[in-house]
């Protein structure tokens, strides 16, 4: 039923930096999480896409996809937080800052 | 024909005591912004003195019954003259160019004063992180590509594998109800 959900969580969270993943659905619930994140901030997180979205609202008719669905990054001390909105679900990712900051 | 003379001259003693009133209060009170730029207009319209004779001489040298028409008549005469403004017949109030050049000056002063008291209150501080401190330091940081792809590619199958999430029902969805 949902193996493949956790299938593609269990993938993220083994990549490097990433210290936790979760999903959210279009109220704000949360459908699925891996790793150091709390489930509680899926609501948070797909308000923050929304509130962002609302920021450039001639971009949710554009035709790039990236302009579609903005993501959004937070930085707090050595770690940041990844949001990206698409439609039904927004997927919110933990990065944990460990190495020497990458120049890009 | 004596009491005619008399009304009438009352009424040019009135007429000109207006204007000499008028005259002093003008040479007085220095022009400002609140200063009419045409001082009564109507006194100074020859119309209406015009008017005011005919009035009186048609109101005394036509017959009784048409006494009515004529008032009536007179009437409308001086109502249009009361609302015309002869503006060619006042030559009182041209402004020298320096004048003109000091009252633009101090008027625009005025209104700079004015304008410097009032209080602004829609004139807030824009942008969304003024109030942080340190706030260039978190504007300049760049989202990393590496993040916006692992994000991509992290949506793109968590949508496929939403879209695959279906109930696998073991009993039946429909239960009947026991009715007797």
């Amino acid at each position: 039923m949902e193996t493949q959900l956790e299938k593609v969580l269990s993938d993220i969270v083994t990549q490097q930096d990433t210290v936790g993943a979760l999903l959210a659905n279009r109220q704000g619930l949360c459908l699925g999480a891996k790793g150091d994140i709390n489930p509680n901030v899926s609501g948070i997180g797909m308000a923050i896409s929304d509130q962002v979205a609302a920021l450039e609202p001639k971009s949710a008719v554009s035709a790039q996809p990236e302009a579609r669905h903005p993501t959004i990054c937070l930085y707090s001390g050595n770690r940041r937080c990844v949001i990206q909105r698409n439609g039904e679900i927004t997927g919110i990712i933990y990065k944990q800052h460990t190495a020497a900051p990458a120049s890009d | 024909m004596e009491y005619v003379h008399s009304v009438w001259n009352y009424i040019a003693s009135v007429c000109s005591c207006m204007h000499c009133a008028e005259d002093v209060g003008a040479q007085n009170i220095e022009p400002n912004e609140r200063t009419h730029l045409l001082v009564d207009p109507v006194n100074h319209s020859p119309a209406l003195r015009r008017s005011n004779s005919d009035g009186l001489s048609n109101d005394y040298s036509h017959s009784l019954p048409k006494k009515d028409d004529q008032t009536a008549l007179s009437r409308l005469v001086q109502n249009t003259a009361i609302n015309m403004i002869n503006v060619g017949a006042m030559d009182c109030h041209s402004l020298e160019h320096q004048e003109y050049t000091d009252r633009i000056k101090i008027y625009s002063q005025r209104l700079h004063q004015q304008w410097n008291n009032v209080q602004h209150p829609n004139i807030t501080m824009k942008g969304l992180l003024k109030d942080v401190p340190n706030h260039q330091f978190y504007i300049t940081k760049p989202i990393s590509a590496k993040d916006t792809l692992q994000m991509k590619l992290f949506i793109e199958k968590a949508l496929i594998g939403v879209n695959q999430i279906q109930i696998d029902h073991k009993e039946a969805v429909v239960v009947p109800f026991q009715i007797p």
